[in-house]
């Protein structure tokens, strides 16, 4: 899992619920969602975290659920949960695209 | 002057041309080593000469036709001085086979006559201006023809790589390219290469490695344009400012596409990080940026927010108090692996850009770190040499390309893991896990498969590591390995290992006589055309004296092209005069011929090497067993 994915894809963000709800919170969050989501209801397409919104699939609202009832798997993701906020954006030189890059030496980008 | 006059004139020049090109043949031939492959410039001039006599010729000659007289001798000129209409013209149009052909007829200046690597690399360029599996075919196909491929070569694959959307095996190949000690490639490939890696750094936010590239050389406009850019990005101090950014942007290519960017560098601030910082709030600055946009601060920041969150009494409690309240959870483990998944993702972001480490602020986290990705990036080279070294045992041998692939993997893994390397142990470590296999690997690849370049680049690429490994028992036989491949070929020596499949006596006694016996017909008939343009000075006769000129220059070369083959566990060796070559049986096709002469066609071979040779056999029925024996494995271009 590398560092965004820790990030987006944290249980309690996929899930919508506080990190100190208990566990038939939980459950009754991915009941609900799996429930809209089987609907395609656009509410519950997306779901937002500390690094902007994501897109919650089925896959995600059951791996998230399975996560949060290991109480030791838990804690890790309470930790990472704590984000919040909307972070400050990065304050770097955004990199150069591969189109750009690739039409700079006379190229076109791939299809 | 009139029209006689002139042809005459003409005439002789070309004449004299010719006969320096057969004297320089003859010269060449007497070398024992491959020289007409280390300095085949002398070609070009030859060619461009022509073309301007051409010129001349048709400027004369149409004067009664202004416009054929323009068209024709632009044409020449064009083509006597093709550099410019290629690069400017044919290359950004992206005309593939007219690139080619253009600078087949023309000369490249870093291949020698008829070689079609020079061509294929100005083709991959144009490719990559319009690319086409047709194109991209046309270019395989030719590439295909030759067993060395030569930086030329292989930069034309990386192109046509790139071409068809293989971006990491493109790049895998240009990086093993950018190993290249200065000099050993034509310039033309280092720069496309250097722009290539430059851009690539670029698209990773990787500011420190787009300087380490554009500074190289040779520089182009482009690499000191992304050079500027670096430079203003990472907010160091004498950066360009807007006048040299604006310059460089001027002399680049592409000013268009550029203008957005330099525009954007000048007003680019370096920004300070928000203060206060909480740890988890750097660990979200750091995960922001990833993969590509996270910056050296940021990473610091994290590594000391890492730092801060174990000393934290409030956070180990609030942990405490979270673990009691789930029931039960250890409190130890579960900080314990809080802190581990923080550590693993800025180790992530460090191996995924391929930043060093050994600035990592100090303290506990930058220790762990800085040993956690050393670690992680000697087992990658560790895992890269033993599989290289494992295949080398087995002998089983990949394509050029994937070669190239290979090393360059290994090479950037080995980079990674110097520019880490604080103490002489670090360098010690690094050149024993490499050593063994780069010796094998450069040995193979140089010695027995004749791959000279890529050989030499693994032997100083394996010297480097060996001085700054202090490891000087080494140090004599790598400097030797290095400088042997750097000819193009061994010299002729007899002691060949294997099974000769024909009469080795013989192979030398017709060669001597032949390349006696032409030698005299050659100089003696080039006198006696001479001869023949004073006493009849008509232009059919000093035509066919021409004629007969070139045939027996193609005649001297003859004799060069009678191989001896000896059969080895290597492949078939094949000892030409100057020139030795270890085939694959697959790439050699055999047919019998009278008087037990042997038609060799070979496949696959070096760009310095004829494809169509000749072998002599004691008898005509040997040679027509030695066809038959190699008729199972013989492949289709015979």
């Amino acid at each position: 899992m590398n560092p965004r994915e820790r990030v987006v894809d944290n249980p309690f963000f996929v899930l919508g619920v506080a990190r100190d709800a208990a566990r038939p919170d939980i459950e009754r969050a991915a009941q609900r969602l799996l429930a809209e989501l089987s609907i395609g209801r656009q509410s519950a397409l997306a779901y937002s975290t500390p690094l902007g919104p994501a897109q919650r699939t089925e896959d995600k609202v059951r791996a998230a659920a399975a996560e949060l009832r290991d109480p030791a798997k838990r804690l890790v993701h309470e930790a990472w949960a704590t984000l919040a906020a909307e972070p400050t954006p990065a304050p770097g030189f955004e990199p150069i695209s591969w189109p750009l890059a690739l039409r700079l030496i006379g190229g076109k980008a791939e299809g | 002057m009139n029209q006689q006059h002139f042809n005459t004139v003409f005439i002789v020049l070309a004449c004299i041309a010719s006969s320096l090109w057969g004297l320089c043949s003859f010269l060449m031939s007497l070398v024992p080593q491959a020289h007409r492959a280390v300095y085949p410039r002398y070609w070009l001039p030859w060619r461009r000469s022509l073309f301007v006599l051409l010129a001349i010729w048709f400027d004369w000659l149409f004067q009664q036709h202004p416009l054929l007289q323009l068209a024709s001798s632009v044409t020449a000129l064009a083509l006597a001085f093709a550099e410019l209409p290629i690069a400017w013209v044919l290359v950004p149009a992206g005309l593939v086979r007219t690139s080619y052909y253009v600078t087949r007829v023309v000369g490249h200046p870093a291949t020698r006559v008829g070689a079609q690597l020079g061509p294929a690399f100005r083709a991959s360029r144009a490719l990559l201006n319009r690319p086409s599996e047709a194109g991209a075919q046309f270019i395989s196909s030719r590439l295909e023809l030759y067993a060395d491929l030569t930086p030329l070569g292989v930069a034309a694959s990386a192109l046509v790589m790139l071409a068809r959307g293989e971006r990491e095996h493109a790049l895998g190949v240009l990086r093993g390219l950018g190993t290249l000690p200065y000099g050993v490639a034509p310039r033309e490939v280092m720069r496309v290469v250097h722009e290539i890696l430059a851009l690539e750094a670029a698209t990773r936010a990787n500011w420190h490695e787009v300087v380490e590239w554009a500074e190289l050389h040779p520089r182009t406009p482009l690499t000191r344009l992304l050079e500027a850019i670096a430079l203003r990005a990472l907010g160091v101090p004498g950066a360009p400012g807007s006048f040299r950014l604006w310059y460089r942007w001027f002399w680049a290519p592409r000013r268009l596409a550029t203008r957005a960017l330099v525009v954007r560098a000048l007003g680019f601030q370096r920004s300070q990080l928000p203060a206060p910082l909480g740890p988890m709030q750097a660990q979200l600055l750091l995960a922001s940026g990833y993969p590509s946009n996270s910056r050296p601060l940021e990473v610091a920041a994290a590594v000391r927010g890492l730092d801060e969150l174990r000393q934290d009494p409030e956070w180990a409690a609030e942990v405490e108090r979270r673990a009691l309240a789930l029931g039960n959870v250890s409190a130890q483990n579960a900080r314990s692996r809080i802190l581990e998944s923080i550590e693993s993702d800025i180790a992530d972001v460090l191996l995924v850009n391929g930043r060093p480490c050994a600035w990592l602020p100090p303290g506990p986290s930058g220790e762990a770190l800085r040993e956690r990705v050393k670690e992680a990036r000697a087992e990658r080279a560790d895992r890269l040499a033993k599989e290289l070294h494992r295949r080398l045992e087995q002998r089983r041998d990949l394509g050029e390309v994937e070669e190239w692939i290979c090393w360059g993997q290994l090479a950037q893994a080995c980079l990674e893991l110097e520019r880490d390397a604080v103490t002489h142990d670090d360098h010690v470590s690094l050149f024993r896990t490499v050593h063994r296999p780069l010796w094998s690997f450069g040995y193979r690849e140089c010695f027995v498969r004749d791959r000279r370049t890529l050989g030499r680049a693994i032997f100083q690429f394996q010297r480097r590591l060996c001085v700054s490994a202090k490891a000087f028992d080494a140090l004599e036989t790598i400097t030797n390995n290095a400088a042997a491949g750097g000819r193009e070929a061994l010299p002729n020596k007899s002691d060949l290992a294997g099974e000769p499949v024909h009469d080795l006596v013989r192979f030398f006694r017709v060669r001597r006589w032949a390349r006696g016996a032409t030698a005299v017909v050659f100089f003696g008939l080039m006198a006696f055309g001479f001869c023949f343009r004073w006493l009849w000075p008509d232009v059919q006769t000093a035509i066919t004296g021409l004629a007969m000129t070139s045939a027996l220059a193609y005649a001297f070369l003859v004799p060069g092209r009678i191989a001896e083959l000896i059969e080895t566990e290597d492949g078939v060796i094949v000892q030409l005069v100057q020139f030795r070559h270890v085939v694959q049986r697959r790439d050699v096709s055999l047919r019998a011929g009278p008087w037990g002469l042997l038609w060799v066609r070979l496949q696959r071979t070096p760009y310095w090497m004829p494809r169509r040779l000749w072998s002599v056999q004691a008898s005509s029925a040997q040679a027509r067993a030695t066809a038959a024996s190699f008729a199972p494995t013989v492949s289709k271009a015979g």
